[in-house]
């Protein structure tokens, strides 16, 4: 089933449900929901939601916003653990957020949309452990499953689907990972084309297919020129291009485009400076420089510990090149701190 | 004894309280009495300060140094970063220095950290870690100073020279620190100076924050001057004028910060000092007096401040101790202990009153009886058991103190469940550990009592076997089974030590087994390992069969690596079945052990191992069959080996060895300029190691196996490196010396490496690279020139002979003017030899060596273009020996080359017809017709014999080899003087030419053979074409 192409009777009462709702919500607390998006916060009551938009009232103006927009939604009424546990996630602390979902008594909340906002980043904190290494894709994946065959008018569905995807590609059933991709590049909007390209290009790269990796990097970054959405992703594209590029043989190339994004990159941007200096530790490694190697995936090890899936993956790295370079002890520390910080990531398991 | 542990402890406690550093007090100072100073720099906070404050925390400064040295291409370090990079690499450097165990190279890098320092406050004025640079460069000086002081104080009495010569290098050191000190304090009072008034600065924070910052730091450098002198005085005696005044000095700085900073930090630390610098001058009463001023202070919660009263109140008890009011020093330290915290006890400073309580009720039990002395005695055994739990200043002597109060049980301990033994056990095994730290301290300080202390230490080993036997027998289902494994352990260590190896063994090797859990078993194994080596070592030494010891031992080792893969345990254990397979020659063995060490520890092994291989190789007769596998292996060890240590800060002498040998493997397969980078490797290169005196390349059978595998490599790299070739001869000869039969030694070497290089120069001839083989070939000059100056080279006739013949191969090798140079040094050796020979019949081994000579004479002056000199020489050797068919075809072949080189037709018919006719007619010169005929005959007769007589074959296919040749060279001189002749002369000689070329093809179809045919063939060609 295309998750953009829902059937119109039920999408139809779907949106009459959040209406009745929100007006009941409205009515009775007076508060309001909150979009945070890339421009800023709109207040207003969400009167429509689907996977690619979500519009917003406020006297009597309708403000739709693409789903791509958006950040997150602060829904009036919604339990106090709420917010806590959505900046947990956002920050790469999974369990603490989970912690706080357990806090939440689901038997208070009557919103469809609050309900779905637990469930959704209920999957995402498994999820996002799971990669780590630090619990069940299995389970992880059935999670994910439940949440999208029973929310598919949430606008958290692109996120979960791309969710799905990783956790697949974790499992390297790299064509079930790649079908999951190829759903997001359905959707109209540039950013999605521009995502699933990428993510694409990342299972391949996994893969091995570094070739046909490059091609959907390329892809990817010819769909986010122009769109002011989509541009987000031009770094990361343009950096597993340059991994992909290294791969095959244009080391020297892909060094200086690394380095290059590194430099561009906002020192908050935990997630893609850990992917940036893996990336680069690969390239010294081609190269034959086990030394900078070594410091590039030391950055991580020492500066972007909360992307936890690059992290496991430097450990990995630091405890070969320790070894090479004859400190064993350091070898073993990093070792132990993979096993013990990421015991079900395969790269413990390597 | 008493008296003379505690004289020891006094010196101790007094070098320890020196050295309360400066890096500490700076840091005190610099935190607490103004903590905005701190502030420094903390602006750049920012990721890459993260990263190498990261690596910093976990001590890895060798880690940061290698990123500083590329940090300008780390695309996050930001350009603010990039300019302090100096700053943090001094940082680095000090911090790196400070983890080295090696003093030399400590001292060295701290140095080498003060001088970045200084060049960075130097090269960035504006800098705002200008200043810290500053204060930096003078603590590492400082702390040098301190170094050397501490050392200089724990030396044996005797021993004044050394510390003499520690003392100057302290005073030197604390010199050095002043000029960075006084600038800081010019500098910051500038800097003051030049900021906006207080009252403006008020308006803008940064600028009231700056002042801070610099008065902070201005004190800073205020006390580390005065801390200078201080420091200084130590390099004195106290009773010295010198020692004095320095002193004064220092009393008068402090005093005068403590006026300046009266209400801070700072302030009370001047008062401090200045209380020290009276103590240590001997003025007891004005130091009591400085030292009041702060015990006496309102009880302040400040840490800092409490730690200074700590500290005040152990230099009050030491100057109460010496003024022999004992009372007072247990009044007061009493009571500031009394008033402290139970953590507060724990640290250093308190640990320190501790000690001075407990060493005043020992002195006053010492002087008192009855239950009084008995009671004190308790008091201070309780001070010195607590101060013992804690590692530090005094933990040694608190312990020495416990050991020599004497075992604390009369009696054995009766034991009646596992618990009551095991503690027993641990009891007697801390007093049997306290004995021996004490004998150990005695044999210095009181040398008779080392004998008692030893046997109480003995004693209290077997209580302690005795009690964790017991432990082990009554240990039933309720005894924790991590408690019973643990008193077995001990019990496994205590036969170890008592070398009772065989318990000890089985012990270790059952707790392994059964105990893996238990945190003590892979040494437990390991202990198990070392019993049967040594049961192993016994046994092989006595002759007697050591395979069950050898299984044990490969059977705990594979218990180790099964076990406990990843721990220095397995490694040991696998070194060592490596270690016993080579030495029983079992190199398959040896081979498959060593898979099994972990990639990154497999270096030494894998040197050993290709060094087995080599050698063994080297030892074959030939290098074919299995034998012949023996060499790419050792070369594929040796080199893994050799690129695995590279890494390694320390080497052993048997991994130096191992590239020793691969050295001598890149010269085997002509591998030079990688050997030379073997060899010169600035870590583990054996030339390296050797030229620093390493002592790891100190044998000096390795030394002179270096040199030669050197200048073997110098002379056959392409281009040779002479100049390092003749170095390496100079140190060669050094090292071989002149005792003895160390000349013919020398010479021996040069010859066998002559060989190896013509060798080599015939290869590249052969190959057609006539300007490499030159070039090998001038550099080899020189070692024959080394050869040719040695004392005894001219008065042997192998080394001359050989020079000679090389020089003349050379010259063979070679054309035009390079060839003629080793000609002529070749013929003036021959003819040298000859005349010695003929002056000394003894000189020459044989006469057929004589002639040999000779003939090589002529050859050189054939080859010099002599030919009436080289023919004659041959003649005159026909005489005596007319049927030499080597000496007739040498004649032959010199007419034949004169008479084509200087056109004679004359010299070209005798090369045919032969010359020289006797009175018998014949020629003494054949000619190559004669030859011809003679070697057809020859060859006839021996084939006749040959039948199956392999040697008579070989007769005559030499023979038959020579026919084809004479008739060869009879036809090429002919044709030769058919050129040189006109109209029918000439037709008659080519069609004489052609008509024995023609006979010679219709009767020996295959004209000779693969080695004649062609040039045969190609001589009828040239006729063919001549008209």
């Amino acid at each position: 089933m295309n998750p953009w192409q829902l059937p119109t009777t039920r999408f139809a009462t779907l949106l009459a449900t959040i209406a009745c709702v929100a007006f009941l919500s409205a009515s009775s607390a007076l508060g309001l929901d909150r979009i945070r998006d890339r421009n800023g916060v709109t207040s207003g009551k969400i009167t429509k939601m689907s996977a690619l938009s979500v519009t917003i009232t406020r006297g009597g103006v309708d403000t739709k916003k693409p789903v791509e927009d958006i950040v997150s939604i602060t829904f009036d009424d919604e339990p106090e653990d709420l917010a806590p546990a959505r900046r947990a996630a956002e920050r790469g602390r999974y369990q603490d957020a989970i912690d706080r979902l357990g806090e939440i008594d689901r038997g208070d909340v009557d919103r469809k949309e609050i309900q779905q906002e637990i469930d959704y980043l209920e999957c995402l904190c498994t999820a996002q452990l799971a990669l780590a290494g630090q619990g069940s894709l299995d389970r992880a994946e059935g999670k994910i499953s439940k949440f999208l065959s029973s929310n598919s008018r949430s606008y958290r569905v692109p996120e979960t689907i791309e969710l799905r995807g990783n956790v697949l590609l974790a499992k390297q059933d790299y064509d079930g990972a790649r079908a999951q991709y190829a759903k997001l590049g359905k959707a109209p909007a540039p950013y999605f084309k521009a995502r699933s390209a990428l993510l694409t290009g990342r299972s391949l790269q996994a893969e091995g297919d570094h070739q046909q990796a490059a091609a959907a990097f390329d892809s990817a970054l010819d769909a986010a020129k122009g769109n002011a959405a989509a541009e987000s992703q031009q770094l990361e594209a343009t950096l597993l291009g340059a991994v992909s590029q290294a791969a095959l043989g244009d080391v020297e190339q892909s060094t200086e485009t690394i380095k290059q994004i590194i430099e561009q990159s906002g020192s908050e941007d935990t997630q893609l400076l850990a992917q940036a200096y893996n990336a680069l530790g690969d390239c010294h490694l081609q190269a034959g420089n086990a030394k900078a190697a070594k410091l590039a995936f030391l950055h991580v090890d020492l500066l972007f510990r909360s992307a936890t899936a690059e992290h496991a993956r430097a450990l990995y790295e630091l405890s070969r090149l320790w070894n090479d370079l004859g400190q064993g002890d350091r070898a073993r520390d990093a070792k132990q701190r993979l096993k013990e910080e990421y015991p079900g990531s395969r790269w413990a398991n390597r | 004894m008493t008296r003379s542990l505690s004289i020891q402890s006094a010196t101790r406690a007094r070098s320890a309280s020196w050295s309360i550093s400066f890096r500490q007090s700076s840091a005190i100072l610099t935190l607490a009495a103004f903590t905005s100073v701190a502030g420094v720099g903390s602006a750049r906070a920012d990721l890459v300060d993260e990263f190498l404050a990261g690596l910093r925390q976990r001590g890895w400064h060798d880690t940061a140094l290698e990123y500083l040295d590329q940090a300008d291409q780390d695309p996050i370090a930001s350009a603010s970063f990039r300019k302090n990079i100096d700053y943090e690499r001094a940082v680095t450097q000090s911090a790196l220095a400070r983890q080295s165990p090696n003093e030399r190279l400590r001292t060295e890098a701290l140095l080498a950290a003060a001088s970045t320092f200084q060049q960075f406050a130097q090269s960035a004025p504006d800098s705002p870690l200008q200043i810290q640079s500053l204060a930096s460069a003078g603590n590492v000086f400082s702390e040098l100073a301190l170094y050397a002081n501490n050392k200089a104080e724990k030396l044996p009495a005797s021993a004044n020279a050394q510390r003499k010569e520690l003392y100057d290098s302290a005073r030197k050191h604390l010199e050095r620190a002043r000029a960075p000190l006084t600038t800081l304090k010019e500098q910051c009072i500038a800097k003051l100076q030049a900021l906006p008034k207080a009252a403006e600065a008020q308006k803008a924070r940064s600028s009231l924050g700056n002042r801070q910052q610099l008065e902070g730091k201005l004190a800073e450098a205020k006390f580390l001057l005065a801390k200078l002198d201080f420091e200084k005085a130590r390099t004195y005696s106290s009773e010295s004028k010198a020692g004095k005044k320095v002193l004064q000095s220092a009393a008068k700085a402090f005093s005068k910060l403590y006026e300046e900073y009266e209400d801070k930090l700072v302030g009370f630390y001047g008062r401090f000092y200045q209380g020290r610098s009276y103590q240590v001058a001997g003025d007891i009463e004005k130091a009591l007096e400085c030292y009041l001023d702060i015990v006496d202070q309102p009880p302040i919660p400040n840490r800092d401040f409490r730690r200074l009263v700590a500290r005040t109140h152990r230099y009050r008890a030491e100057c109460h101790a010496t003024g022999k009011n004992l009372d007072q020093v247990i009044k007061e330290c009493s009571e500031w202990l009394q008033e402290s915290s139970n953590q507060e006890l724990a640290e250093p400073d308190w640990l320190a009153v501790s000690y001075q309580l407990a060493a005043a009720y020992e002195a006053k039990a010492e002087a008192a009886s009855g239950k009084d002395a008995q009671r004190q005695r308790a008091e201070a055994r309780k001070l010195f058991r607590e101060i013992a739990k804690y590692p530090g200043e005094f933990q040694r002597d608190a312990k020495a103190k416990i050991a020599a109060g004497g075992s604390s049980r009369d009696k054995p301990v009766l034991v009646r469940n596992f618990a009551e033994a095991f503690d027993a056990g641990k009891e007697s095994l801390e007093q049997m550990n306290s004995a021996k730290l004490a004998a150990k301290l005695a044999r210095e300080n009181n040398p008779d009592s080392v004998e008692s202390l030893t046997e109480q230490a003995l004693v209290e080993q077997a209580a302690a076997a005795g009690y964790f036997r017991q432990a082990s027998r009554l240990a039933d289902s309720t005894t924790d089974r991590d408690q019973l494994a643990t008193a077995r352990y001990y019990l496994c260590w205590l036969y170890w030590e008592a070398g009772r190896l065989d318990e000890a063994a089985v012990l270790g090797e059952f707790l392994a087994r059964r105990y893996p859990e238990n945190k003590y078993a892979p040494v437990a194994a390991k202990l198990a390992l070392a019993s049967y080596e040594r049961l192993y070592n016994a046994a092989k030494q006595a002759g007697e069969p050591a395979s069950f010891e050898a299984q044990q031992l490969a059977a705990v080792a594979e218990l180790l690596v099964l076990r406990w893969p990843d721990s220095d345990e397995a490694k040991a254990g696998l070194n060592l079945l490596i270690s016993i397979a080579l030495r029983d020659n079992r190199l398959a063995d040896a081979e498959q052990l060593l898979t099994r060490l972990p990639a990154s520890s497999r270096a030494g092994a894998e040197l050993r191992l290709g060094g087995a291989l080599w050698t063994r190789y080297l030892r074959a007769a030939n290098g074919a069959g299995e034998v012949g596998q023996l060499k790419p292996k050792a070369g594929k060890l040796l080199a893994s080996g050799f690129e695995a240590i590279k890494a390694k800060p320390q080497v052993t002498a048997g991994e130096v060895t191992g590239v020793l040998y691969l050295a001598q493997f890149l010269l085997a397969v002509g591998e030079a300029g990688q050997a030379v980078d073997t060899l010169e490797n600035s870590s583990v290169g054996p030339l390296s190691l050797v030229n620093a005196q390493s002592p790891v390349a100190s044998r000096p059978e390795f030394v002179q196996e270096t040199y030669k595998a050197a200048l073997r490599a110098y002379l056959s790299t392409t281009p040779p490196q002479r100049e390092k070739a003749q170095a390496m001869m100079t140190a060669l000869e050094a090292a071989i010396g002149n005792d003895g039969n160390a000349e013919q030694k020398l010479i021996s070497i040069y010859v066998s490496l002559g060989l190896q290089l013509q060798q080599q120069i015939r290869s590249l001839s052969a190959d057609g690279q006539a300007e490499k083989a030159r070039a090998v070939a001038d550099s080899f000059a020189d070692l024959l020139t080394r050869v040719t100056e040695r004392a005894g080279a001219a008065s042997s006739w192998k080394v001359q002979n050989w020079i000679a013949q090389t020089n003349l191969q050379l010259g063979q090798g070679l054309s035009g003017a390079d060839a003629q140079r080793y000609f002529k040094q070749a013929a003036d050796t021959y003819r040298a030899l000859i005349t010695k020979a003929e002056q000394n019949p003894k000189f020459a081994p044989s006469p057929v060596s004589l002639l040999a000579a000779k003939k090589q004479l002529a050859d050189c002056q054939l080859s010099q273009g002599d030919f009436s000199a080289a023919f004659q020489q041959y003649a005159l050797m026909l005489k005596s020996k007319p049927n030499m068919l080597e000496l007739q075809q040498a004649a032959a072949a010199a007419l034949q080359q004169w008479g084509t080189a200087e056109e004679e037709s004359q010299r070209l018919e005798e090369a045919i017809r032969g010359a020289m006719p006797q009175s018998n007619r014949k020629n003494l010169v054949w000619g190559w017709i004669r030859i011809s005929q003679i070697a057809d005959q020859a060859k006839r007769k021996a084939a006749k014999k040959a039948g199956s007589d392999p040697k008579q074959k070989k007769r005559a296919e030499k023979y038959q080899d020579l026919f084809f040749e004479a008739r060869l060279h009879a036809a090429e001189a002919r044709f030769a003087a058919a050129k040189l002749a006109n109209g029918a002369d000439r037709t008659k000689q080519l069609n004489t030419a052609r008509q024995s070329l023609d006979s010679m093809k219709r009767l020996y179809p295959d004209l000779g053979g693969q080695k004649w045919r062609q040039a045969y063939l190609d001589l009828i060609k040239q006729l063919g074409q001549e008209k």
